[in-house]
């Protein structure tokens, strides 16, 4: 952890914002080109776990603390789930894609495939999310760290 | 009425999620919202009881979409498992509090019932697999909840063997994708029994068979695939030891095996014995296991396993009597088979949970037994003393064996019966402690209550085999299995 | 051949689970077997010289059946290797506990260890 090389810590900095638009353009564009939530998901977190691994938990945790991590995580899911009810509400089947008819779109563009792509950005965040906590408490779990357990369950509250 | 199939899953999902985003100080608050969930479940699977149909999820028909399906058999169970974790969910409230975040443990409990439910409603084999996984995942973690060595070293040991074995269901899964281009159940089923059915030997069909079935035995804890039951029963917090007997093994376990078997693979008289004669081997070995085990926890874990072997010994025979075409006996040995499933969703579980409640009257110490009592109706049910319905389920499987002229197999599953029966009347004295010792009232009412309840649902239970209820609740249930091998069903699909 | 190759994955995995003693390398064993899987269903939908199972310009709609692999196992392999990660994370998570406790990685001293606790 202490002695870190510069090349190392800067490289790291300057290549995860490009992980980062990466993942958001295997998101966006998951339904017409390979990709999709989940890989996109990998790929934006692991422009937080190269910060983690490269440059220590508290720069990951920086970008993204603990405590959004864990909201997203939840939240990615919910929206997922809220998309499939509001199939049942709109058009009476569940998981209906019910935009597709308010918003057809243009095939082969961003705006074409309705609910897909807002399950495809649910699936993205929520994945995010869970791969770099899984990634963190892997981190904290190592011998001796039982403390730093302790104290990333306290911030919860 | 179907459109609440889709429900059963999403609202403990949900549920999960909303729990996972609640702050602790709002404990007091989940465990409200983690008992109101199983609850209205519990209305939902109720009011679906009874009724047979199929959904297609976003409207997409079967060989493309995903398709949730519910007939009799499905829908007892899931009205039962319902119940098991309602009552599970009631009992944790006041349990749980020793660990240190209860909101944890309700958003696995969550999870666990999505699972379970999705297990049961699932219309193709892959999602039930997948279904099965997450019920699977969340039950290795129940298994090591209280994080201490013995209990992570059961956890981990339950999830390496569950990894290997749900790796087996899947390239059986792909065996069969490969073969046959398809999983939805009810097409492939028509596409092996067009094939000629299953009754060739080292066809890919029999690879898919032997390998799904290896995968699902692990997770039903049968005799070859058990070893990491005793362990995880004995160590886990008590409410996981429940609902890991109760819920994951009867549905993830059994039911998903026994539906593979019969509605995909289609039963022919040699798989039929080959399934009974792998639950009678696990019935005797569980049964001789638990007479030299240690503590109450890892003897009931054994004789559960026996109870198990005996469940899936009525459905193998029952299988072969039906695949013979001895439909009345077939249906008695699977309305037997499918009462002993139902008595041991919640028998079980009791058992275990009384367990739970001896710990909490004498400070944490695991593996302490528990007063005589309430405790006694789940050995008996289990040990099958007449009012208990665990007699008369076994008495059907038995009477079924013996009227339908397999003299062999009946006394064999009645010798392993009465020799359960002895054994466990013998362990009771050693195993339970006197009443009066200490007293009663210092056990918390949320504690003693769901195991109340839990102890009048096996006592009602043994009503079902009365002929007239029989045969408005068991035998249409057993016909939900039954219709595997008769050729002329349609399969009705609504929605 | 490609089926055989996957065979042998397997048998390697299943190899590595019945003879380590070490809880990593069996948590690595039960990952071989389940690659191994993984790829068998991807090779079970492949088809000689098929294209990407994705409707573009080129590849119109109602030729994509006849021209492209078969993008069911595929789907199926996405889901496979998500339950394969969290039931990777959780073994991880697990196993870094138990050497917390124990300080061995290996199951036989653990085991020992239980044995003695318990006398």
């Amino acid at each position: 952890m202490k002695n870190r090389s510069l090349i190392t810590v800067t490289v790291s900095r300057w290549v995860s914002p490009f992980i980062f638009i990466y993942g958001l353009h295997l998101i966006l564009y998951g339904h017409i080109t390979p990709g999709g939530g989940f890989p996109g998901g990998v790929v934006l977190a692991s422009s937080f776990i190269l910060a983690l691994l490269a440059r220590g938990r508290e720069a990951a945790l920086q970008r993204l603390p603990y405590p959004l991590a864990k909201r997203l995580d939840a939240t990615g899911a919910i929206i997922f789930l809220l998309t499939a009810l509001a199939g049942l509400a709109v058009s009476g089947i569940f998981f209906e894609n019910f935009l597709l008819e308010i918003i057809p779109g243009t095939p082969m563009r961003l705006i074409s495939s309705g609910t897909v792509l807002v399950n495809n950005a649910a699936i993205g965040i929520k994945v995010c999310a869970s791969v770099f906590l899984i990634m963190l408490f892997l981190s904290v779990l190592r011998v001796g760290e039982d403390e730093q357990i302790r104290t990333i369950e306290k911030e919860e509250g | 009425m179907s459109g609440l199939l889709p429900l059963m899953i999403a609202l403990p999902l949900g549920a999960g999620f909303i729990l996972a985003l609640t702050p602790g100080k709002l404990t007091k608050a989940a465990d409200v919202f983690a008992l109101l969930v199983p609850a209205g479940l519990l209305v939902m699977a109720a009011s679906l009881y009874g009724f047979s149909g199929s959904y297609y999820v976003g409207g997409w028909a079967p060989p493309v979409g995903i398709t949730l399906s519910i007939d009799r058999f499905s829908g007892i169970l899931l009205t039962g498992v319902s119940l098991l974790i309602f009552l599970t969910a009631l009992y944790s409230a006041r349990f749980m509090t020793r660990y240190t975040s209860r909101i944890k443990y309700y958003v696995i409990l969550m999870m666990m019932t999505a699972g379970v439910n999705g297990t049961l409603l699932a219309g193709d084999i892959f999602n039930r697999f997948v279904y099965v996984e997450l019920a699977a995942i969340s039950s290795y973690i129940l298994a090591g909840f209280g994080c201490s060595g013995r209990e992570l070293a059961a956890a981990l040991k339950f999830a390496v063997l569950g990894a290997a074995a749900s790796a087996v269901t899947l390239l059986g899964i792909a065996v069969l994708y490969a073969s046959y281009g398809t999983v939805d159940i009810t097409s492939l089923s028509a596409a092996i029994q067009a094939g000629g059915g299953s009754g060739v030997f080292f066809s890919p069909l029999f690879l898919a068979g032997v390998l799904m079935s290896a995968g699902f035995a692990l997770k039903s804890a049968l005799i070859p695939f058990h070893i990491w039951q005793p362990d995880a029963m004995e160590y886990s917090p008590a409410p996981s030891a429940a609902l890991i007997s109760g819920a994951v093994v009867t549905t993830t376990g059994i039911y998903a095996m026994v539906r593979t078997l019969f509605s995909v693979f289609g039963v022919t008289p040699q798989t039929g014995a080959a399934v009974a004669a792998l639950g009678l081997i696990s019935a005797a070995a569980g049964d001789l296991a638990a007479s030299s085990a240690g503590s109450y926890r890892r003897t009931a874990a054994y004789y559960s396993i026996s109870q198990t072997g005996f469940i899936i010994f009525g459905f193998g025979i029952g299988g072969r009597l039906g695949a013979e075409g001895n439909l009345a006996a077939a249906s008695l040995v699977l309305s037997g088979g499918i009462l002993h499933l139902i008595s041991s969703i919640f028998f079980t579980p009791l058992i275990f949970l009384k367990a739970g409640s001896a710990e909490e009257l004498r400070g944490t110490e695991s593996s302490a037994a528990p007063s005589k009592g309430i405790s006694t109706i789940g050995l008996f049910s289990m040990a099958g003393v007449p009012p208990f319905p665990g007699f008369f389920s076994k008495a059907m499987i038995i009477a079924g064996c013996y009227f339908s002229g397999y003299y062999l197999a009946a006394a064999a599953a009645g010798a392993v019966s009465v020799r359960t029966l002895v054994s466990l009347l013998r362990k009771r004295a050693a195993l339970l402690r006197p009443e009066g010792k200490e007293p009663a009232a210092a056990i918390p009412l949320l504690v003693k209550l769901p195991v109340a309840l839990m102890a009048l649902v096996i006592i009602g239970l043994s009503l079902l085999a009365a002929p007239r209820l029989r045969g408005r609740v068991l035998d249409p249930a057993g016909e939900g299995v039954i219709e595997a091998f008769l050729p002329e069903t349609g399969e009705g699909a609504a929605q | 051949m490609l089926y055989y190759l996957t065979c042998l994955l397997f048998l390697i995995g299943v190899f590595g689970l019945l003879t380590q003693r070490n809880i990593v390398k069996l948590i690595i064993s039960v990952l071989i077997i389940e690659n191994a899987v993984n790829l068998f269903l991807v090779l079970s939908g492949y088809r000689e010289g098929g294209a990407a199972p994705i409707i573009t310009s080129v590849t119109s709609q109602s030729r994509i059946s006849v021209v492209s692999v078969d993008p069911f196992p595929q789907a199926m392999v996405m889901t496979s290797i998500v339950i394969g990660l969290s039931v990777l994370a959780l073994m991880t998570a697990i196993a870094l506990r138990i050497y917390h406790i124990y300080g061995t990685y290996n199951i036989d001293e653990i085991a020992a260890k239980i044995r003695e606790k318990k006398e």
